[in-house]
């Protein structure tokens, strides 16, 4: 395996705990923690897709801009899209967009490498990128954040910043076969203590971090 | 639990919030008066009662105003600058 040139910032958190690596999108990232990886997301699992490339935009000029990248933006403030080849497009208030690539997509490169027009303010994303997934993924919301996840409607498509034992959040909801998951996003000098917190609470409650092996499709869309 | 609403994100717990003090139009420095240049700088009106203050909800980094009575401490109204109607 070739050395990395990205690294997840939970790395620190997970090092003890991995027993098998891999390297999407060039970041060095846990594979597997353990036997109980698909124990855990049944029940609920944490899992980390800091490795998916984002890049974020500011300013009124933002959203003419993304467009004239071919990067479709959500109307209302608050919302997120899907474009049609996976890509997750946030409307982060009245005129913030957090765009993050499904694996080998190029907008984030993209949107790197264009000059930013006027009104048009790029936002250095680091983020640590949080899934968590399983039938008590509601409950480990609930014992860690005083905002109602249940409000958070796929269909609605609705983003909620809120703060979650005490680090400011960014959250939404999606559907997929396996039912209802969570996106979380927060400042990556956060993201080892919000890690090691929800695996703590996850634990309680029969689940824990999970890697991206037994992740699977969860961590490609 | 003590709740603010902000005109974006909605009610949420005051924990997310942070109060960045009451609204004060600062006098112009180029031709106001030492004495009122230094009551502005070093004074605030401790006097309870309505007053407009900036807030700013911290996860989303959203600043916007809230009307509150400081006297019986309720929030009357929130609201984006420049949506004061």
């Amino acid at each position: 395996m070739s050395a990395p040139v990205r690294v997840s910032p939970l790395l620190d958190a997970q090092r003890s705990q991995a027993s098998k690596w891999t390297q999407p999108e060039g970041m060095q990232s846990v594979a597997a923690f353990g036997p109980g990886d698909a124990a855990h997301l049944h029940q609920v699992g944490i899992g980390d897709l800091s490795f998916r490339r984002r890049a974020g935009v500011k300013g009124t000029g933002a959203a003419a801009w993304l467009k004239s990248l071919g990067i479709e933006t959500p109307e209302r403030p608050n919302s997120w899209l899907r474009m049609p080849d996976g890509t997750l497009v946030l409307r982060l208030g009245m005129t913030e967009f957090l765009v993050e690539d499904v694996p080998g997509g190029g907008h984030a490169a993209r949107m790197q490498a264009t000059a930013p027009s006027h009104g048009v303010y790029p936002v250095p994303r680091f983020d640590a990128s949080l899934v968590i997934a399983g039938r008590e993924a509601l409950e480990l919301t609930r014992q860690t954040c005083a905002f109602d996840f249940a409000t958070l409607s796929p269909q609605a498509q609705t983003v909620a910043m809120t703060s979650m034992v005490g680090v400011g959040i960014t959250a939404i909801a999606l559907n997929g076969s396996d039912g209802l998951r969570y996106r979380l996003w927060c400042d990556g000098t956060y993201g080892s203590y919000l890690w090691s917190t929800l695996v703590e609470v996850a634990r309680d409650l029969g689940g824990g971090e999970v890697g991206l092996d037994a992740l699977g499709r969860i961590a490609q869309v | 639990m003590k709740l603010m609403t902000c005109p974006i994100n909605g009610t949420r717990p005051i924990s997310e919030f942070v109060y960045w003090g009451e609204i004060r139009p600062a006098p112009d420095a180029n031709t106001c008066t030492d004495d009122r240049w230094a009551d502005y700088v070093f004074n605030r009106n401790g006097a309870p009662g309505v007053k407009k203050e900036w807030w700013c909800h911290t996860p989303s980094n959203t600043w916007f105003i809230a009307e509150r009575d400081t006297e019986k401490d309720k929030v009357l109204r929130t609201y984006l600058h420049g949506d004061d109607k």
